[in-house]
C-alpha cells in the first residue's frame, strides 16, 4: 500500500512479492528498515527523507530467523535485539558481542542487521565480524534471486552493490565453532568518528596448533582493514608463539597499517596493540 | 497521510505529514508532553516510548512506521500499577530523576523488570544506558530498581524476593 503526501511517497508493503514489485517499479526508492542511521543523521525538526521510501519492517518474511545444520539465516529486517535473543549456543559468540554493543537497548530494538550492512559509505559494527565468517547475502528482485559473499557486497565508492530493484533479504552465517575470539570496540559512534575503531579476531586452537586465524578492523565506521598475509603467517603455527616468533607477523601488520591511507597514526597504534594483545592471549588460553 | 494506531489504549487516527517525528506528533498533535525531545538524534533517550511493548526512540521514528502499532507514553503508563511499582521503588531508594529523563528511564526500567524480575546492577545499568542525564545517581538508581523489583514481585505473586 502506498500513501501519497505532497512531500513523500511512503510505501508500506506487508508481503515479500509486494515489496519486490515496489522495489522493481521504483528503483531509486530508499529502503527504510530500522531508520536509526537515517534518523540520527537527520537533525531537523522534520525528517527530510527522499521523496520515495519503502518501509521494510512490516514484511514478516524479512524478520524471520531460521537455522539449519550448517547455517543460521537471519532476515534483513530482524531487529538486533531479536537476533540477540537467539540461544547463545547457536548465535556465534563474536557476532553476539558485536551486536550487543550496538547503541543502546532502544536502538537495538529498532536497528536491523540488514540496515547495519547496507548503510551507504559506512561499515557498521557487524561488518568486520561477518566478513571474517564468510557470510553470504541473499539479494532478491521481482525477477531473480542471487547469493553473494559479503566481501563482494560493496562497490569501490562504498555503496552496497545492489542492482536496480534488488533488496537484501537474508544473511546466511555458517555455523562454525570458534573456540577463541575477541571483539573490541573503542570510541563512540557517532560522536567521535575519527578515533572509532572496532577489532574482531577469530581462531581455532586444536592441540596447541593455531588454525583458521582471522582478524579485521573497522576504522571510523567507514573503512575495513584485513590482511590475509598476516593471517596466513599465523595459521598452522604451534602455540605458544614466542616474542621472536611473533616479530615478523607484527612487523608485517605494522607496515600494512602504516601504508593504509585511511589509518591515522593514532588509530593504527591502537589497532596494532589490540592485535598484539589478542596474539598474547592465544598463548595464555 | 492518515495514520491509525493505538495510543495509550485508545484507537486513534490522524492525518499527518509522514515525515513528522513520532515524538513531535505526540507532543504537538496529542498534547502528550511527557515524551521529551532532547537531541533529535537518538542519543539522549528522553523521547523513549513503548511501541508494541518494547522501548523505542520516538525522535527517530517517522509517523508512517507506527500504522497499526500500539504506543504507550508515560501518560498512559503512569495510570498502571506497574508504574506505581517503579515510582514507589524510586521513592524508597531515594532516586529522584529529573523531568527530562524521568519518562524514558521509567519505561526502560519497566521493560527490564518485565523481562528480568531480579536484575543485578549490571542489568540495570545496561537497561538505562540509553537514558542519559546529568541528574543520574547510579547508587540510588540501583536501590530504587531493587525496591521496585521487590514491590512488583510482591504485587504480582504475593511474595517477597
Amino acid at each position: 500500500m502506498a500513501e501519497k503526501h505532497s512531500s513523500i511517497h511512503a510505501h508500506v508493503p506487508t508481503q515479500m512479492q509486494e515489496l519486490l514489485q515496489l522495489a522493481s517499479k521504483n528503483p531509486d526508492t530508499i529502503l527504510f528498515s530500522g531508520g536509526t542511521f537515517l534518523g540520527s543523521t537527520n537533525r531537523g525538526k522534520n525528517f527530510s527523507y527522499p521523496s520515495d521510501i519503502i518501509y521494510l519492517k512490516n514484511v514478516e518474511d524479512l524478520k524471520k530467523i531460521t537455522r539449519s545444520e550448517r547455517y543460521l539465516e537471519i532476515g534483513a529486517a530482524a531487529s538486533i535485539n531479536s537476533i540477540l535473543q537467539i540461544s547463545k549456543r547457536i548465535l556465534p559468540g563474536p557476532l553476539s558481542e558485536a551486536l550487543s554493543e550496538i547503541g543502546t537497548p532502544s536502538i537495538r530494538n529498532m536497528a536491523t542487521l540488514g540496515g547495519n550492512l547496507c548503510t551507504p559509505h559506512r561499515r557498521m559494527d557487524a561488518v568486520p565480524v561477518l566478513l571474517l565468517m564468510d557470510v553470504r547475502l541473499e539479494l532478491r528482485s521481482s525477477s531473480e534471486s542471487r547469493w553473494i559473499s559479503l566481501s563482494r557486497f560493496y562497490t569501490s565508492e562504498g555503496l552496497p552493490d545492489l542492482k536496480d530493484g534488488e533488496v537484501l533479504t537474508r544473511i546466511r552465517i555458517p555455523l562454525e565453532e570458534w573456540n577463541v575470539y575477541i571483539y573490541k570496540k573503542l570510541g563512540s559512534y557517532p560522536v567521535n568518528l575519527t578515533n572509532y575503531l572496532t577489532f574482531c579476531g577469530l581462531a581455532n586452537k586444536q592441540r596447541n596448533i593455531l588454525l583458521n586465524f582471522r582478524a579485521s578492523f573497522s576504522f571510523g565506521g567507514v573503512d575495513i582493514f584485513r590482511n590475509k598475509d598476516v593471517e596466513a603467517m599465523l595459521n598452522g603455527r604451534k602455540l605458544p608463539i614466542t616474542e621472536k616468533g611473533a616479530l615478523p607477523v607484527l612487523n608485517s601488520l605494522k607496515e600494512s597499517l602504516r601504508s593504509a591511507d585511511f589509518v591515522t597514526p593514532f588509530s593504527g597504534a591502537r589497532a596494532f596493540q589490540l592485535f598484539k594483545w589478542f596474539l598474547e592471549s592465544l598463548n595464555n588460553e | 497521510m492518515i495514520i491509525s494506531f493505538n495510543l495509550n489504549g485508545k484507537n486513534v487516527s490522524f492525518d499527518s505529514n509522514p515525515q513528522k517525528r513520532v515524538s513531535d506528533l505526540l507532543r504537538e498533535d496529542f498534547q502528550l508532553l511527557g515524551t521529551k525531545c532532547g537531541c533529535y538524534s537518538g542519543i539522549c533517550g528522553a523521547c523513549t516510548i513503548l511501541l508494541d511493548g518494547i522501548t523505542v526512540l520516538s525522535c527517530l521514528l517517522p509517523v508512517f512506521t507506527i500504522r497499526g502499532k500500539s504506543i504507550v507514553t508515560i501518560e498512559g503508563f503512569s495510570v498502571t500499577p506497574a508504574f506505581s511499582d517503579i515510582y514507589t521503588g524510586f521513592e524508597k531508594g531515594g532516586h529522584s530523576p529529573c523531568g527530562y529523563c524521568f519518562s524514558g528511564k521509567v519505561l526502560a526500567i519497566h521493560v527490564l523488570l518485565e523481562n528480568n524480575p531480579l536484575p543485578n546492577d549490571q542489568d540495570i545499568f545496561e537497561a538505562v544506558a540509553g537514558n542519559r542525564c546529568r541528574c543520574d545517581d547510579l547508587h540510588t538508581l540501583w536501590e530504587g530498581v531493587r525496591y521496585a523489583a521487590i514491590i512488583r514481585e510482591t504485587r504480582k505473586h504475593g511474595r517477597k524476593t
